[in-house]
This record gives structure tokens, C-alpha cells and sequence, in this order.
């Protein structure tokens, strides 16, 4: 009987831990999402207002107003979308060559790809920008999806997945005369399908984030901004525009929130299963 | 084993290899080349009318007056800044392009802080504005490596500038003027006039000196009801030095030289800058300023008794402050004792230049850029453009006759008195010290001397000291 | 594999061109060549206007590195971060996911709820968070006085402001941690559990013994990835305090970013960036073979 009640006390203060984490996770959402909703001169004021006293829409009408919403949209869309797919099947080949295959220079690759996972973006900025220039990719979908075409972090998590997936298969479909490609597409990839969902996701999860490249390589094409991008044009030096910031914030959010709730638990399983793997 | 290693290096070897001559040679020769002909040009055509153009159908775009049967030429702008700039950036390109059909303009927004920061990979890829909104002290980095074009160059180029408030405008040593004013704001303090109410100081006589200034502060700083004197700018860029401390430097110092006559070296460690920074050594070490880096300055949501501001402030406090927010203006503060001279504050100038396209040979492509990009700022700075900028922004056109201006008078009207009053307040600005190529450079020295102070790192006279060490060692190295 | 007793020369599986060119070819062009130009670039004066090395200077900015004093601060910051992000992020994510493993009503919904940050991307995380953590009008401050507790200065106080970026990217990344560690838990058989209780070891002893050695892959995993990404931390301390005060929160990635784009010094900048990723390698590398001898 003791031990029943200890365990009630124990678990009870345990879901209060856990209520308290959930509202430490949500809190800066409703502040954004609250703020947002908040009028121009209610937003900053001191002392802060929990609960909005009044509600208007004019951020969000603002931010219709000023920005292409629909084509941002549609490119943060394109570029997400086209990166991941890229990614998932370059990357699976490679890992799929690295560990089941063999052919010259396979360590010097293996070792290529561990490294560049440990080279920071600010050292390749300029270079890349300018071999993308060069190549007259500048403002185009191709300069935002291509660099992140190749991703080390999706090699890698793949590798590990397939490095334990037995050989057995492989082998018997080799003597039945399938090529590796076939057997690439017909075998290997359902068999790693949470880790290819992991990757998928968290790719996109990234590419729809991301806002240094974008922003630099989507100069003097305004029409080609992703919705990361088109932030910033709200965040003003001195007087910055917090209701918009906060609108705009909220409405690049949105999709990934909503996304995310819906395929919630594919990901977060697959994420789970392929994380220990590694 | 040993093989497949050596293999492995050797293809490293090679690829680093060519990782230096892809960085050497590609066709950076020209370029310099073309950029130090330009200076070269440039310099002896200071003034005069002239022939510049090479190759081509032999008119010279540059100085003809009518260019209506000019090739179709594309220049970039970017527009910067707010939403509304921009939406008006975006009317100003469609409208000019009715007017000039031969000229292509192609807009779009300023990527994120490009004042002088990474505008030098977007120059590279030929992807910048051939239009640069500048700042004064900003262009001498881009005189420094050849790439402004001299306006007065131009036929009508004194024409123009004699539309211009002269004190705004400013001719660089070689004789050239690389870019012309557009809008302008001085900087002016700014007071709650409720708080000053609250501890019964009269909101007609704000405070003129130091200490009429460290009187107002202890009387209204309250830190348990997050209440505070002035909250400054506390970045760590240089260029919030001309907002912090130029002004106050300016009204102790009577004028705004802080480098000596030849360049070669700084002479602001001098008293009255001492003064300053004493005084904002003062209003950190009371606890009266704010030290926080902040998005919206806390003068508006009603947290700070005072602010140092410029016209953009109206605006923001229309915008953001609440319903019942008044404020009053006054000059920036004097050392006790100090007779305010000619000039008394620092006045934010942003101006038009033309950067050159890089790896464009001298020649009749060349002008017909330049002469388009000049047709297009021309445009930018007729009376009604004007006008529409300053409707949109709250800051003034740098016309000379602003007030006057019939067609400027109803964007006065529009933001009432306040906007008049903060010219009045500002009359006697003036832009900043221009005899080195490295203010930009010697600015950042000053900055983190404020900031050193501000966090007690260092006093005044000692982080004085400092900067000016720092800031001669910047312009002998250079 | 079809391999020939006796041969000494082995065969290599050519579709393998497939896999791995076009893979080969992206690496070359938007990977390789510009790392190269950019370490190339850290030996030579790299002039921006003209795009090309003007002269070479060897080992100059490696040298004015080591006794740039702004350089170590940032290095000194990185580490902090290093040292407080990821163990309260990783614990946090096992201690969350300890809770949650006890089978708690709404399970997966609290699972949802602390990935969220997580997935929602670090520019806006930092805009909002700077915001918070304002002493002005900040909510975090507001709350801490409506309870009695004094505010703190989150982010303008230089010994504060590595902290508090640290504790708000732990916020972000618990989640995931939280979501790893639950699986890896639910993976862990009861088998084992229930035997050692029946053997009679406590909750604690059980932990210890069973469950860690267990979760090490895990562990090893989650430190490894953390501290790749730990040392290229750049947007939150851009958005939220622009590497102040006084540099106190600028890292090795800033700095970088700095040197290159705002000094216009992009030879140093590339120095800086190599040694960073030199770090990274050293520290991974002594990483693995910590935690490999755990598992021995």
C-alpha cells in the first residue's frame, strides 16, 4: 500500500515536470503567435500582456500586403522539396556504394565525406558564391537546391543503416542476375526506409530553415526569396517592425508545424530507430 | 599500400594547386587593370567636359544632351530597408522606365546588411546595385579601390548640386565629387514629456548642458520600475559611433574633425571627446543608461526617459509607441561651460554614388551604365520622388530650400509639427570629418572605446588613449 | 561478391560509377574546389576587388592567429558553449525521455510538443528569444519578478551572454535528444530490468549497469553530432547578441564571419576557418576514442 502511494506521489510530480517542459517548449510559439496578433503599440510596451488585450490581423494583412506570400511560398516549397529528393537518392547511392560495393579510392571517399561534415559553412560561403556565379546559376532554384544536393550528415546516417543490413539478399539477387541498381531500388531502399524517412525529413526540416545561402544567393531576385529570407525584410535596424516580424515568423512556421503534427510519428520514430543505429 | 597513399597526396597537391591559380588568374588582370585606368582617367578629367568613350558608335553618352536614341541599356537598384521603401522602390523603377524606354531598370531588395559589409561579393558577381545608397565616409572605401565614378563628370551635374544643402555635401581631394545627398536626418534628443512632468522639470527647457542633463537623469532613473535615463545604441559595429557619441562630440567640439588635415594620423584625443566620454562613463557607472542591445528603442515603449534620435524616431513612434505617448525635443547636451558653435550635431547623410561595373572595359558600355544610372538617381531626386521618399520614410530630402519646397510643404504638413521642429532643433548639423579614406575604419577603434567604458573595462581617458593608438596604427598601416 | 580463389588483382563492381559520379561531381564543383580556394586562400593576401591572390604569405595568418587575443575569446566562447550545451541538452533528452518511458498518459503528445522547437528553425527561435531575454520588457524577467526572484541580465552582461546562448539552444535540441533516448529506452528489453530487480538492484544500480552500457551507441551518436555542429554555431549569437558584449559571445563561426565579410580580410578568415575545422577533427577524433573504450 505504501509503495502504491510513494509511486502516485513520485509519478505525479514527474507529470508536473513534464507539463512544466511542454510549457517551456510551447511558450516562445504562443509568444510569437500572440505578439503577432497584438496591435503595433501593444506589442512592446512594459510591463508585457500575457494575454493579447486586443486581437487584429492588420500584421498579418501587412505582411500580404508587402511580400509575394504565395510565391515565396512556392519557393521555399520548390526548394525544400527538390533538395530532399535530391539528397535522399544521392546519398543513399553513395551509401550504398560505400558499403556494399567495391571500387578504387572507396577509403579516400569515406574518409572525404566524414571530413567535409566538420568543415563550417562561413569558410565556403564566398567561394561558392562565386563558383556559382560563375557557373550563371545566381537567382536561380538550382544555385539554392544544388550545394545541398550533397550532405555528409544523410551519407552517414545512411552508411550506418546499411552497413548492418546482411549481405544475404544482395547475393542472391546478384545470382539471379540483377545489377546493383535493381537491386538499389528493389531491396535496399525499403529495407531502410526509416532511415531514408529520417533523412527526408530532416532535410527538409533544414532546407525550409535555412537563411544565410538563400538570402545571399537570391540577391537582385526578389521573386525567388524562400520564406526565411523574406523575414528579414521585416527586421528593420532601429525600428523594427515586431508585429510583421512576429506575422511573417508565425506564417513560416506554419507549414513546417503543420507538416511536422501530421507525419509526427513516422518521423519521430524514424528518427528513433536510425539514431541508434548510429 | 605506400601507392594509393602517394596517390592521395598527389591528387591533394594538384587539387590545392589549382585552388591558388584558380584564385590567381582569372582574368583579374583586366580588371585591376580597367579599374586603375579608371582612376587614372577619372583624375584627369576632374571637372571638365570630356570625351571618355573608346570604342563604339562614337556618341559620347556621357556628356550628350539627349540620349533618347541611346541602346538599350539595363542598370540594378536595390532598394532598401522597410516595406514601404521598398514598395516605393518598386513604383519609382516602373515609373522611370515609362519615361526612359530605352533604359531597363532592374530592381529588387537589398539583400540583409549590405552597407559596406558583403556589397564586395555581390560587386564580384556583378549582382549589385550599379545605383549604391551610400554614406559619405562609406564611398571612400570604394574611391580607395576605383570603383565610384565621379559625378561631376556630368554636364548637369552643377545644376543638380545646386539643389543641395552644400553643408551635406562634400568634394574629395582629387577634386572629384563622387556622390550627391539624398536624404538626411539630424540627430536630436528626444524627452518623455510625462515623465519629465512626473519629477517637475519644465518640458519647454529640456537639458542643455551635462549637468542639467545628469540632474534630469537621477531624478527620473528608477530601475526598480524599469525605468531608465537613455538606453544607447550598443553594437558592436563601427558605424553606431556616428549615432552614440559623433553628435555630442560635435556640439563640444564646436565642428567634427577627428582626424588631422594630412590623413595621416587622428587628433580626437582632445579634450571635448574626453568630455564625452566622461559623460557616458557618468550616465553607465550611475546606473541612468540602459545596456542592452535593442530592437526598438526603449524611448518608445515608454522605458527610457530620453533618447538621442532622428527623424526616423517620428515615424517609429507613430507606429509603435502607445496612444497616449507625448514627447518633447531638444538639442544634444554641451559640456558645462561650452558655448555651442557653428555646428552642434551630427547629421546622418545618405547619399547616391555610381559603382562602376567591374570587368567592363573603358568604353561605350561603360557610360552608357554610368549615364543611365545618372538619369535614374537625377529621377530619384526630383522634387516630387523627393517627396514621395520623405512621405514615406520621415526623412528629409536634402534640398536646399526643404522647407520652402512647394512640393515637399504637404509631406511637412502630413507629419505635423514635429517634423519642422526637428529641423529647427537641427539646423546646425553637419556631416562628418572626411580626410581619410579609413573613417569607416577608424570609427570601429572609437566604438569599442565606448563600449570598454560602458562596461567599466577601461575609463574614459584611458580607453581614449587606446582608440587613438588603435586608430593611428589603421592609418599608418595603410 | 564474386571473388576468384587465387587472384591477386581484385575486381571492382563498375556499376558503382553510377552510384557515386554524380555524387563525385557535386562534391568537386559546391564542395571541394571551394574549400580549397578558401584554405589556398589562407596563405595568400586575398584581394576581394579583384578576386585573386595578390601574394603569398605563407604561414603569416596562422601566425597572427595564435596571438590574436579576439580569436581565443572566441575560442574560449565556443568552449563554453561546448561544455554547457551539450551535456544539458543530451541529459536533459534522457532525463525527459526517462520520464516518458514510464508509459505517462498523453505520451506522445508530449513527445510532439518538445520536438517543436526543434523543428522550427533557429532564426526565428533567436529573434523570439532575443526578445525574451530583454531585462527591459522581457517576459522571462517579468516572470522571474512576479515570482520574487530578481531578473537577470540575460545577454548584456559579458559573463551572462555565452551562458544564456547555450541554455536556449539546449531549450531547441532537448527535444530531440528526448525523442532519440525514448526509443532507445523503449529498445532496452524489460528482461533485463526485471532480472536485476530480482536480483535485488535498486533503480540506481539498474541505471548504471544495464541501461548506460546499453544506451552508449546512443550516447556516442548524439556527442559526436553535437559537437559538429556545436563548434559552427552562428546564427543565434548573430541574431541575438551580435557576439557581444564585448565579444564576450562571439564564436569561432562568427568571428570567422566577421573577419571575412565585415573586415573584408578573407585570407584571415580562411586561416580562422581551417583551424576551426582542424578543431572539430581533434575533438571527434578524441571523442571516438573515449567513448569506444567505454564500451570495452
Amino acid at each position: 500500500m505504501k509503495k502504491n502511494k510513494k509511486q502516485k506521489v513520485i509519478d505525479i510530480v514527474l507529470f508536473v515536470i513534464l507539463i512544466a517542459g511542454a510549457v517551456v517548449a510551447m511558450f516562445p510559439f504562443y509568444w510569437m503567435v500572440s505578439s503577432a496578433l497584438k496591435p503595433s503599440n501593444e506589442i512592446a510596451k512594459y510591463p508585457p500582456d500575457l494575454i493579447p488585450k486586443h486581437i487584429t490581423l492588420e500584421h498579418f494583412q501587412y505582411v500580404f500586403r508587402t511580400m509575394d506570400v504565395p510565391r515565396t511560398f512556392l519557393n521555399s516549397v520548390i526548394v525544400s522539396f527538390v533538395t530532399v529528393i535530391l539528397n535522399a537518392w544521392l546519398s543513399g547511392m553513395v551509401a550504398y556504394a560505400l558499403t556494399k560495393l567495391r571500387f578504387p579510392g572507396q577509403k579516400i571517399l569515406n574518409k572525404v565525406v566524414m571530413a567535409f561534415m566538420m568543415v563550417p559553412f562561413q569558410l565556403m560561403v564566398v567561394p561558392l558564391f562565386l563558383m556559382i556565379t560563375k557557373l550563371k546559376l545566381l537567382g536561380t532554384y538550382s544555385a539554392m537546391i544544388l550545394p545541398s544536393a550533397v550532405s555528409s550528415f544523410s551519407i552517414f546516417l545512411l552508411v550506418s543503416c546499411m552497413v548492418s543490413l546482411p549481405d544475404d539478399y544482395i547475393q542472391a539477387a546478384l545470382i539471379d542476375g540483377s545489377g546493383h541498381l535493381g537491386i538499389y531500388f528493389k531491396i535496399i531502399v525499403p529495407m531502410t526506409k526509416p532511415t531514408l524517412t529520417t533523412v527526408i525529413l530532416t532535410n527538409f526540416f533544414w532546407s525550409w530553415n535555412n537563411y544565410l545561402w538563400p538570402m545571399m544567393v537570391t540577391v537582385q531576385n526578389d521573386h525567388m526569396a524562400t520564406m526565411q529570407v523574406a523575414i528579414d525584410r521585416y527586421r528593420t535596424l532601429n525600428d523594427m517592425k515586431w508585429g510583421a516580424t512576429m506575422a511573417a515568423c508565425t506564417l513560416t512556421a506554419l507549414p513546417i508545424v503543420i507538416v511536422y503534427l501530421i507525419l509526427q510519428k513516422q518521423f519521430v520514430e524514424s528518427v528513433a530507430t536510425s539514431g541508434i543505429k548510429g | 599500400m605506400r601507392k594509393s597513399r602517394r596517390l592521395t597526396a598527389l591528387c591533394m597537391g594538384m587539387i590545392l594547386c589549382s585552388g591558388l591559380l584558380g584564385g590567381c588568374g582569372t582574368g583579374s588582370e583586366e580588371t585591376k587593370e580597367s579599374a586603375e585606368k579608371v582612376q587614372a582617367d577619372t583624375k584627369s578629367q576632374a571637372g571638365t567636359e570630356s570625351d571618355s568613350s573608346g570604342t563604339g558608335t562614337g556618341t559620347d553618352w556621357i556628356t550628350a544632351e539627349d540620349i533618347s536614341n541611346m541602346p538599350e541599356t539595363t542598370i540594378r537598384y536595390w532598394y532598401y530597408e522597410t516595406p514601404e521603401r521598398i514598395e516605393l522602390g518598386q513604383q519609382q523603377v516602373e515609373e522611370f522606365m515609362n519615361l526612359h524606354p530605352n533604359i531597363k531598370v532592374s530592381g529588387s531588395v537589398a539583400p540583409d546588411n549590405t552597407d559596406n559589409e558583403m556589397l564586395m561579393t555581390y560587386i564580384q558577381s556583378r549582382t549589385n546595385s550599379n545605383i549604391h545608397q551610400s554614406l559619405n565616409i562609406e564611398d571612400l572605401w570604394y574611391v580607395n579601390n576605383g570603383l565610384l565614378y565621379p559625378l561631376n563628370n556630368f554636364p548637369d551635374f552643377e545644376e543638380q548640386m545646386a539643389r543641395m544643402d552644400p553643408d551635406l555635401n562634400y568634394t574629395w581631394v582629387d577634386g572629384n565629387t563622387y556622390s550627391i545627398s539624398w536624404y538626411t536626418s539630424p540627430n536630436v534628443m528626444f524627452y518623455n514629456k510625462k515623465m519629465m512632468e512626473e519629477i517637475k522639470w519644465d518640458p519647454a527647457n529640456p537639458p542643455r548642458t551635462y549637468s542639467e542633463y545628469y540632474d534630469f537623469a537621477q531624478k527620473v532613473t528608477d530601475p526598480d520600475n524599469k525605468r531608465w535615463a537613455i538606453a544607447p545604441w550598443m553594437g558592436e559595429e563601427w558605424w553606431r559611433w556616428q549615432f552614440t557619441m559623433y553628435p555630442f562630440y560635435i556640439a563640444a567640439n564646436g565642428g567634427n574633425q577627428t582626424v588631422a588635415e594630412d590623413g595621416a594620423s587622428v587628433i580626437f584625443n582632445n579634450e571635448n571627446m574626453r568630455k564625452v566620454y566622461e559623460f557616458y562613463e557618468k550616465l553607465f557607472d550611475e546606473g541612468w543608461a540602459y545596456k542592452e542591445l535593442w530592437d526598438i528603442d526603449p524611448f518608445i515603449t515608454g522605458q527610457t526617459a530620453s533618447a538621442r534620435g532622428q527623424s526616423d524616431m517620428l515615424a517609429s513612434i507613430k507606429n509603435s509607441a502607445a496612444e497616449d505617448f507625448e514627447f518633447v525635443m531638444g538639442p544634444i547636451p554641451v559640456p558645462d561651460g561650452t558655448e555651442r558653435g557653428e555646428v552642434d550635431t551630427y547629421g546622418f547623410v545618405r547619399n547616391f554614388c555610381i559603382i562602376d561595373e567591374l570587368g567592363v572595359e573603358e568604353g561605350e558600355e561603360r557610360d552608357r551604365v554610368r549615364r543611365a544610372s545618372w538619369e535614374f538617381i537625377k529621377f530619384l531626386l526630383s522634387d516630387e520622388q523627393c517627396a514621395k521618399d520623405f512621405a514615406v520614410s520621415g526623412e528629409y530630402p536634402c534640398l536646399k530650400d526643404v522647407q520652402e519646397n512647394e512640393t515637399i510643404r504637404p509631406v511637412f504638413e502630413q507629419f505635423g509639427e514635429s517634423a519642422v521642429e526637428l529641423l529647427e532643433i537641427g539646423k546646425n548639423s553637419t556631416i562628418s570629418d572626411m580626410n581619410t579614406l579609413h573613417e569607416c575604419d577608424i570609427m570601429l577603434p572609437l566604438q569599442t572605446a565606448f563600449l570598454k567604458v560602458a562596461y567599466g573595462e577601461m575609463g574614459a581617458q584611458e580607453a581614449l588613449d587606446w582608440a587613438e593608438a588603435e586608430a593611428n596604427k589603421i592609418l599608418q598601416s595603410k | 561478391m564474386k571473388k576468384r580463389p587465387g587472384r591477386k588483382k581484385e575486381k571492382w563492381d563498375k556499376e558503382a560509377i553510377i552510384f557515386v559520379l554524380p555524387y563525385i561531381i557535386f562534391c568537386l564543383l559546391f564542395m571541394i574546389y571551394p574549400v580549397f580556394m578558401a584554405i589556398a586562400g589562407s596563405f595568400a593576401k586575398w584581394d576581394l576587388v579583384t578576386n585573386s591572390f595578390t601574394k603569398f604569405i605563407g604561414l603569416d595568418n596562422y601566425i597572427r592567429l595564435f596571438q590574436d587575443s579576439a580569436f581565443w575569446l572566441a575560442v574560449r566562447n565556443s568552449f563554453i558553449y561546448f561544455a554547457v550545451q551539450i551535456p544539458t541538452s543530451i541529459l536533459g533528452g534522457m532525463a525527459f525521455a526517462s520520464i516518458l518511458n514510464r508509459n505517462f498518459f498523453g505520451r506522445d503528445l508530449f513527445r510532439g510538443i518538445y520536438f517543436l522547437p526543434v523543428v522550427t528553425g533557429s532564426v526565428i527561435i533567436s529573434i523570439i528569444w532575443k526578445w525574451l531575454l530583454q531585462s527591459s520588457n522581457g517576459m522571462i524577467n517579468y516572470l522571474l519578478e512576479a515570482v520574487g526572484l530578481p531578473g537577470v541580465t540575460w545577454l548584456a552582461d559579458p559573463k551572462m551572454s555565452m551562458l544564456s546562448i547555450s541554455l536556449v539552444k539546449a531549450w531547441m535540441d532537448i527535444g530531440y535528444y528526448t525523442v532519440i533516448f525514448l526509443a532507445a529506452y523503449q529498445g532496452i528489453s524489460r528482461d533485463y530490468i526485471d532480472a536485476a530487480r530480482i536480483d535485488g538492484a535498486n533503480g540506481f544500480q539498474i541505471f548504471r549497469r544495464i541501461k548506460l552500457p546499453l544506451l552508449n551507441p546512443t550516447i556516442m551518436f548524439c556527442i559526436m553530432m553535437a559537437t559538429i555542429w556545436a563548434f559552427q554555431l552562428f546564427n543565434e549569437p548573430y541574431i541575438m547578441t551580435e557576439g557581444g558584449p564585448m565579444g564576450s559571445s562571439t564564436t569561432m563561426s562568427l568571428y570567422l564571419y566577421r573577419q571575412g565579410f565585415i573586415f573584408h580580410d578573407m585570407s584571415y578568415a580562411s586561416a580562422i576557418g581551417v583551424v576551426v575545422g582542424l578543431l572539430i577533427m581533434m575533438i571527434s577524433v578524441l571523442e571516438n576514442k573515449f567513448f569506444k573504450r567505454d564500451i570495452e
